[in-house]
């Protein structure tokens, strides 16, 4: 189920805050666990049992871990869980992808196996293995509560499209928390502005791309609004599903991470990848980076580290050569940061950083935007004119004009001027008493625009199907 | 507003918004048709355990919910105004306007589909009206009268040419002249019939036949006239009146519906307020129809092959027949049209199309 959906925002969410808010506070995590498991039945009816086998994998895993600690076998367990978690992970989303390369190189012509990838398994799985590891390394204590700690891993807020949360961060909450009134707006303005980013903003410039796309006459400039569209659209799209898993969480008594600090004001691509699904990156730091040794180790392993990192978290993103190639290229930037501008950088106005790192960062998009190599050299050689093209006609142009307001929203959007403002209005009393009463007029003005925005049929991609 | 309070206004918005459109939901009585869209809409799905298990019935409920919610018309309304005055977008849905003149967005040309209509007007003629006197006329879309170059448009020529390559042994009649952007209702892609005399005396003209604008006529206003580009635009605006001409002539003229299998005028005033006001004119989309013209025995056949843009057209040429059939391909095979008319030699056949449709030959059934 789509949170950017009428059965989400009209029949299912406000089902679940009655009954949620109306049960015995022993009732809660049950209400919550029923709810997700039904969210998740909704959109993968079959694969609630892979759901179901995860969570009681991760749970009985993490009672082995913890007994097994101090013993012989101590690893045992972690292994177990780690390649039940990684094996069905790599079956049912890579074993395609691996058998079409097989076949690619081999020419060999073993049929695909065609399998439905379960919707947000690249996440959960993150979780599940994050818990193991922490419970093994002694950061967590296993949690005895297979209700709680199901709980925790289908938890219908972050299940599909994240953030990764660690079970660390809501352990507390899992057993105690409460929901005041504060929590409750502050939860609910966060989700209606992420539901505000993704329909409004995130689906309109899917659409500009869509129409880009479609036209039978390709031209520079359409290129290039292809590549400024997608990348606003991804940032929206992917932020704005992040706020509102925040504000349902918060809703609902629990404290997510931030997600996304406002990624394209970065002065470099390291600092990029500070602010940019940042659960992501603290995960693959934490669990990979690190253990293979960080920045501790001498230059050409570095090298290594970075570049299976960021393999890694190339392939996270989906099963395709072009999210490999994505991924590496941003560990060639960083270690190019590293190793060859990255002095020069610190010395150069900080617009021009932030203009040169928002361009590699464009181009980053369209390899993630492509769905093959060949349409990657497609789409970059386009925007330098190959093939000939046109640099502009009647349909671009219009095109261009009629999303300019848009786009102009979505790059302030993207940058804190707004909140920088709300701050500053907020520094006064009367500034803040009017913001206090324009607060809930925008929350209502939005959630009724968002409706109107489903209900007239508008494009409603669902970005997350890859992950 | 203090914030404790200021939080309190919040939830209660949130919580107002949330359950109230759940209760309206619940409580409001399912609708069968959007006038304004001009389409059924969607019905409870029937539940059933395999749909359930597949995922369908989840996606059949998601989009019987958008069809259902209460007060649908308004929030298509928000999102047009959201869109025109603050996203500034210039179409809403593909619609956009210009001087109060409502156009649809479509400028790809479908070479293929082009090529392909030409085909099955090529096999038509020469499978089955054989010896006949075999005419097409392409209408261009009211876009290819717009002085306004910002918006995108089909590049009529180029359909026109290629069509006109793709076509052998019939000959072509040209009327992208005789019309202007005035002929054209506002809020609709149809011309009005008041407007199109001069094209009806073209085509009868090119088929042998005499003029009918020396004929008088008697008008009928009908308003307000919401075209099809009105409700999809969700932008209100002021409606059209629908004109359509008579004499006694037209009076006596006799439609046969062989699908409903009814006899009527061939203007019915009350489709006026059905979901398609252009029904006025031979009682809307129809797959097969036949008027006969009591006071011409001249035993002239025209067997029509058209789009909607015909339904205002034929009365006008039904003067200068005994008989004329009426074939939409979109409804009908030509197989099974075989079996419910004749085929008579030594006819007149027009095959008459907007730009639109001969872009869009899919629609036609094989």
């Amino acid at each position: 189920m789509l949170f950017s959906s009428v059965n989400f925002l009209y029949y299912f969410l406000p089902a679940v805050i009655l009954i949620y808010f109306l049960a015995p506070k022993k009732l809660k995590n049950l209400v919550l666990l029923a709810a997700s498991l039904f969210f998740y039945f909704y959109g993968e009816p079959i694969y609630v049992l892979l759901m179901i086998f995860t969570c009681l994998s991760g749970y009985i895993h993490g009672i082995l871990i913890e007994k097994a600690k101090n013993t012989k076998y101590s690893k045992v367990p972690l292994i177990s869980s780690i390649i039940i978690s990684l094996g069905l992970l790599a079956f049912f989303k890579y074993s395609d992808f691996f058998l079409s390369t097989v076949n690619g190189v081999f020419g060999s012509h073993i049929s695909l196996l065609g399998i439905a990838l379960p919707i947000g398994i690249s996440f959960y799985t993150f979780q599940v293995l994050s818990y193991t590891i922490d419970v093994y390394n002694l950061k967590v204590a296993a949690q005895k509560n297979i209700l709680k700690f199901s709980t925790y891993i289908s938890l219908f807020p972050q299940l599909i499209a994240g953030p990764i949360v660690r079970y660390s961060t809501i352990e507390k909450s899992l057993t105690e928390r409460k929901t005041t009134l504060e929590d409750f707006a502050k939860g609910a303005t966060r989700f209606v502005i992420g539901l505000g980013k993704k329909i409004i903003i995130a689906n309109s410039l899917a659409e500009l791309a869509n129409s880009i796309q479609s036209m039978p006459t390709q031209t520079v400039l359409g290129y290039w609004i292809l590549a400024i569209a997608f990348m606003f659209q991804a940032y929206f799209d992917f932020s704005g599903y992040s706020d509102m898993a925040i504000g349902l969480g918060k809703i609902f008594g629990f404290d997510f991470l931030e997600n996304f600090q406002y990624p394209f004001i970065s002065k470099s691509i390291s600092e990029f990848w500070r602010r940019w699904h940042m659960s992501l990156g603290q995960w693959f730091r934490d669990y990979v980076y690190i253990p293979m040794g960080g920045s501790r180790v001498g230059k050409f392993r570095w090298v290594l580290n970075v570049l299976v990192v960021w393999l890694l978290t190339g392939l996270w993103h989906g099963a395709n050569w072009n999210f490999v190639i994505w991924g590496l290229y941003l560990a060639i930037f960083l270690i190019l940061e590293k190793f060859i501008y990255g002095k020069y950088l610190e010395k150069t106005p900080s617009i021009i950083r932030t203009l040169t790192t928002f361009i590699i960062l464009m181009f980053s998009f369209i390899i993630f935007n492509s769905e093959s190599v060949s349409q990657i050299i497609v789409n970059i050689g386009g925007m330098f004119g190959a093939g000939k093209i046109a640099a502009t006609s009647t349909e671009t142009i219009y095109y261009l004009i009629s999303y300019l307001a848009l786009i102009i929203m979505a790059f302030i959007g993207s940058t804190p001027i707004i909140k920088n403002l709300v701050e500053k209005i907020k520094s006064n009393a009367k500034g803040e008493k009017t913001l206090n009463f324009l607060q809930p007029v925008f929350i209502a003005v939005v959630m009724l625009l968002c409706t109107g925005y489903l209900i007239d049929g508008s494009f409603n991609p669902f970005l997350y199907f890859r992950f | 507003m203090n914030k404790n309070f200021k939080n309190l206004i919040i939830v209660i918005c949130f919580a107002a918004i949330l359950f109230g459109f759940v209760l309206a939901n619940i409580l409001s009585t399912d609708k069968e048709i959007s006038f304004s869209e001009r389409r059924k809409l969607n019905q409870l799905p029937v539940f059933t355990i395999s749909e359930l298990i597949f995922g369908d019935y989840f996606e059949k409920t998601e989009v019987y919910h958008l069809d259902q919610f209460s007060g649908r018309d308004f929030f298509r309304s928000v999102k047009a105004y959201f869109k025109k005055f603050i996203a500034l977008q210039c179409d809403n849905n593909g619609i956009y306007s210009v001087d109060g003149v409502l156009y649809k967005l479509n400028y790809n040309l479908n070479e293929n589909s082009v090529k392909e209509a030409a085909q099955k007007m090529k096999y038509i003629a020469t499978e089955y009206f054989n010896g006949c006197n075999v005419f097409y006329s392409l209408v261009p879309d009211k876009s290819y009268y717009s002085v306004n170059e910002f918006y995108p448009r089909l590049d009529y020529n180029l359909l026109s040419n290629l069509l006109n390559e793709n076509i052998s042994d019939m000959t072509c009649i040209e009327i992208q002249n005789l019309l202007s952007l005035t002929d054209f209702y506002n809020t609709d892609l149809h011309w009005s019939q008041n407007c199109i005399l001069p094209v009806a005396d073209c085509f009868l003209t090119a088929m042998g036949c005499g003029k009918v604008s020396n004929t008088s006529y008697l008008t009928t206003e009908l308003t307000p006239f919401y075209g099809s580009y009105y409700g999809q635009a969700a932008l209100g605006g002021e409606a059209d009146t629908l004109i359509y001409l008579y004499n006694d002539m037209i009076n006596s003229l006799i439609l046969y519906d062989y699908e409903a299998d009814e006899i009527s005028g061939v203007y019915d005033d009350n489709l006026i307020n059905s979901v398609d006001g252009y029904s006025v004119f031979l009682k809307g989309a129809k797959a097969l129809l036949r008027i006969d013209n009591p006071q011409n025995q001249n035993g002239k056949t025209l067997y029509l092959f058209r789009d909607s843009l015909s339904s205002s057209l034929a009365p006008l040429l039904a003067q200068e027949y005994q008989t004329l059939y009426l074939i939409d391909l979109r409804y009908i095979t030509m197989e099974k049209l075989a079996t419910y008319i004749p085929f008579k030699t030594d006819s007149d056949v027009l095959f008459l199309y907007g730009a639109e449709l001969i872009n869009k030959s899919e629609l036609f059934l094989n």
